[in-house]
């Protein structure tokens, strides 16, 4: 024998909490499609910076200033980047390299594997 | 001398619990025994399967006495249970005040990564569909003659969440928190069993060889606002469901925020582990033979697979909805996901999806309406608390 007023009850419950589950999360739902427009930041404003020095391969633009604020430093390690990768094209004279810019990138390999690397490249040298 | 001796071993065997036990205690030593066997052997949810079934042999054990339920009946008088109380007594108020499973809520938020959800939102979608479950079968429960509290308590199980279902129960129907935790948890455990043949029945292979694009990533800030979002909406909306939430969102507040990692790692690890064994062991200890063995518990167990099989079939339905409202876009199979069982759903959709389409990796896409449950079932859970609390 079915309980008329349990069953009232039981429906009417399930449409008010169906309906609060959906609207919560619905809410929520387009709640999140803003979340994106947090990481809008404002745009960096690239500077370029050309050497004076006529007789230098070098063109450095230098579009990263968020990981260092030493330019002089920056300088220095695009010249010693530039270096690196001419010393690995074997340096021929025909070859012209210009670094433009550089990013650093999170270290992505384990610890050891680095560690590994940097013991096997003194012993090397 | 001979007389004393033998009137001596006499009474020891008339105290023991062997001479003194009631049937149904064996019977309940031997339910208890096959359930550490499921937990060990099969490894069916043994974290907590493991020390509710050991809860359940102790407090079995014939005069133990180590969990006094007519101390919880009535009033709470807290005097009466510090001098008359055992240890399960003791730990048993971690539930009867609800303190546990908001603990452990807090010990899931900082495991659980919302990035799937995010990258995805409409997966909340999924989450708030797999819910209609819990209230069709509390449809059913009361049309079966379950009384209203013990009907939201059978019905939370389809939410296939076991803190919130211990949580809702230790409130509104605290003297079947043992069935009805064993039955949540069994079928948490019984999930890549129970949703296959639910999500073949309503998918086409077609629909389950879908392809979903790739998550865009998301960002450290959307995570860290996330939480605190969701609190103040969710707790705004619904207060009831503020302690599940809110310790859930501080869980992942901390995880997020990359600024407490000690209290991260002690939420993941040390905390959510020792709340785990006090709240396994009490409940457990409620499932004293009295109150396990009858009717009603068989009802409770029954009506638990019909809550969780209804949730299964309405979130791959309204993901089969989605799919044709996104022109083919949306795997249907993500649907079912959106009971929480998290991580197990959303690796069940992983793997019935692979089957079809071994190229296909749903796992990061069910991973977002398998989180979005949790929060659904939260919902859920205050929706009913409010109105029969």
């Amino acid at each position: 024998m079915i309980n008329l007023d349990n069953l009232e009850f039981g429906i009417s419950i399930t449409i008010l909490g169906v309906s609060v589950v959906f609207s919560a999360l619905v809410f929520l739902c387009i709640l999140l499609y803003f979340f994106p427009f947090l990481n809008q930041r404002p745009k960096k404003i690239s500077t370029k910076e050309e050497h004076s020095d006529e007789s230098s391969y070098l063109e450095i633009e230098d579009d990263d200033k968020n990981y260092t604020e030493d330019t002089l430093s920056d300088n220095s390690l695009i010249a010693v980047l530039t270096a690196a990768v001419m010393a690995s094209m074997r340096n021929g004279p025909d070859i012209k390299v210009r670094v433009t810019s550089y990013k650093r990138i999170p270290q992505s390999s384990p610890v050891w594997n680095t560690t590994g690397r940097n013991e096997h490249i003194s012993g090397k040298m | 001398m001979l007389n004393d001796f033998l009137n001596t071993i006499g009474k020891l065997i008339s105290d023991s619990g062997f001479a003194g036990g009631d049937p149904r205690e064996f019977l309940m030593i031997l339910i208890s025994c096959f359930l550490i066997y499921l937990a060990i052997a099969k490894q069916y949810e043994p974290l907590l399967l493991l020390p509710i079934a050991f809860g359940m042999l102790l407090t079995n054990l014939p005069f133990a006495n180590l969990y006094n339920p007519e101390l919880f009946e009535g009033k709470l008088d807290i005097n009466n249970i510090i001098n008359n109380g055992s240890l399960f007594d003791f730990l048993y108020m971690g539930i009867k005040l609800a303190i546990y499973p908001p603990l452990i809520f807090l010990g899931v938020g900082a495991m659980t990564d919302f990035g799937p959800m995010l990258a995805n939102p409409k997966s909340l979608l999924l989450g708030a569909a797999a819910q209609v479950g819990i209230f069709s079968t509390f449809i059913g429960a009361l049309l079966i003659g379950f009384d209203q509290g013990l009907a939201a308590a059978v019905a939370i199980i389809g939410g296939a969440d076991g803190p919130t279902a211990i949580y809702v129960t230790s409130l509104l129907a605290p003297d079947k928190l043992g069935p009805i935790a064993i039955a949540a948890y069994s079928y948490m455990a019984l999930v890549p069993l129970i949703q296959p043949p639910i999500m073949k029945l309503f998918t086409t292979k077609k629909e389950r060889q879908v392809v979903m694009e790739q998550l865009r990533p998301v960002s450290k800030l959307e995570k860290v606002v996330f939480p605190i979002a969701v609190t103040l909406l969710v707790c705004l909306f619904l207060p009831a469901a503020a302690p599940l939430v809110g310790m859930l969102m501080l869980g992942n507040l901390f995880r997020e925020s990359g600024v407490v990692e000690r209290i991260t790692k002690t939420a993941q690890n040390e905390l959510i582990n020792i709340v785990t064994i006090f709240l396994g062991l009490s409940v457990g200890a409620t499932a004293k033979a009295q109150n396990f063995l009858n009717w009603e518990t068989l009802g409770i167990i029954l009506l638990g697979l019909v809550a969780f099989s209804i949730g299964t079939a309405s979130g791959v339905i309204f993901g089969k909805i989605m799919y044709y409202i996104t022109g083919g876009k949306v795997n249907p199979l993500i649907g079912s996901a959106g009971v929480s069982a998290v991580p197990m759903a959303a690796r069940v959709s992983q793997k019935v999806g692979m089957q079809e389409n071994p190229g296909n990796f749903l796992l990061m896409h069910a991973m977002g309406p398998n989180v979005a449950g949790v929060i659904g079932s939260a919902i859920a859970a205050g929706v009913l608390l409010s109105v029969l609390g």
